[in-house]
């Protein structure tokens, strides 16, 4: 049985491992709230004990050494940074589909608010190498348009006239 | 079992994500788009935006036959849909299945991980970049719209 600290701050229990499951799944409690079990002497937050382990993301390894002081709070781990995710659905989209400069334009905006928010807090986001791929994409997705639309311009020539392929 | 057992938490409120804007600016995107695809027929109407990589090459990029593909997809023609854009209609399909899964999941109050895993972005370039390469093959012509 648990007793748990509501997001009121008040006491709420006890109750059986079900039921405390149950409110985790209706978002009452999470891995930051204080529960005390039956037999234990401490409140911990509901993250660090072992029997709730598969309802959170897995917490981050201790450190060893002197403990920087983290904003991250237990049970929690760094995600992937949403921003460098979008960069690199655009950056696909720029490099393998149309339109390229539309795509393009904004996978680089998206990959370079991802990428500076994973270098301003790296304790809380990863996903450095989907923004770095998102930009790369991007940027190979703008310049191949570029380099496409000047030959065709230089040459005077579009694509029925160079004989690749007929439709 | 004493009374203040039967009590039930709050619900813990946490901020909007960017998630949730995300999905709602897409979802809302997505809705207008297929209803005008839905009455104007792609081969016949000419005020879609034309594949400017098609334009200046003549091969078909990945994307390319995408809007055919959704507008036969919309009118239930599965199999019209694969020959335009054999990616666009597998890539829809598994985003459904993902969907499904996830729905089933969160319903049962289980665990759900990411929704697209950074996994699964670099497994659609490679497939993206294969199917760019066959399609322009004229052994593999019937994946070209």
């Amino acid at each position: 049985m648990y007793r748990i600290v509501g997001a009121d701050g008040k006491l709420y229990g006890p109750v059986t491992v079900e039921q405390l499951k149950q409110w985790i799944g209706e978002g009452r409690a999470n891995a930051q709230t204080q529960t005390l079990a039956d037999g234990a002497t401490e409140w911990k937050p509901l993250g660090a004990l072992p029997e709730f382990a598969g309802h959170f993301a897995p917490p981050v390894p201790p450190v060893i050494g002197p403990l920087r002081p983290s904003p991250l709070a237990a049970g929690q781990r760094p995600r992937t940074n949403p921003f460098a995710m979008a960069g690199m659905i655009f950056g696909i989209l720029a490099f393998a589909c149309c339109p390229k400069v539309l795509f393009g334009v904004l996978g680089l905006i998206f990959s370079l608010i991802g990428l500076s928010q994973i270098n301003r807090h790296p304790e809380h986001y990863e996903g450095r190498g989907l923004a770095i791929a998102g930009l790369v994409l991007s940027i190979a997705g703008l310049l191949l348009f570029v380099g496409l639309l000047i030959l065709a311009l230089a040459t005077g020539h579009f694509y029925y006239n160079w004989g690749i392929r007929r439709f | 079992m004493p009374a203040e057992s039967q009590a039930i938490p709050p619900k813990i409120r946490t901020a909007p994500s960017l998630t949730w804007f995300a999905v709602t600016v897409c979802s809302a995107a997505i809705v207008g788009a297929g209803a005008v695809l839905y009455f104007f027929n792609p081969s016949t109407h000419g005020f879609y935006p034309v594949c400017e990589f098609h334009e200046l090459t003549g091969l078909n990029c990945p994307g390319c036959g995408g809007t055919r593909a959704a507008y036969e997809l919309l009118h239930g023609h599965v199999s019209r849909a694969l020959h335009d854009n054999a990616l666009l209609v597998l890539s829809l399909a598994a985003l459904a299945g993902r969907s499904a899964w996830f729905a089933m999941r969160k319903g049962r109050n289980q665990p759900v991980p990411v929704f697209l895993p950074p996994k699964g972005l670099w497994a659609f370039l490679v497939v993206a970049i294969v199917f760019i390469v066959l399609r322009n093959l004229p052994a593999f012509s019937f994946l070209s719209p």
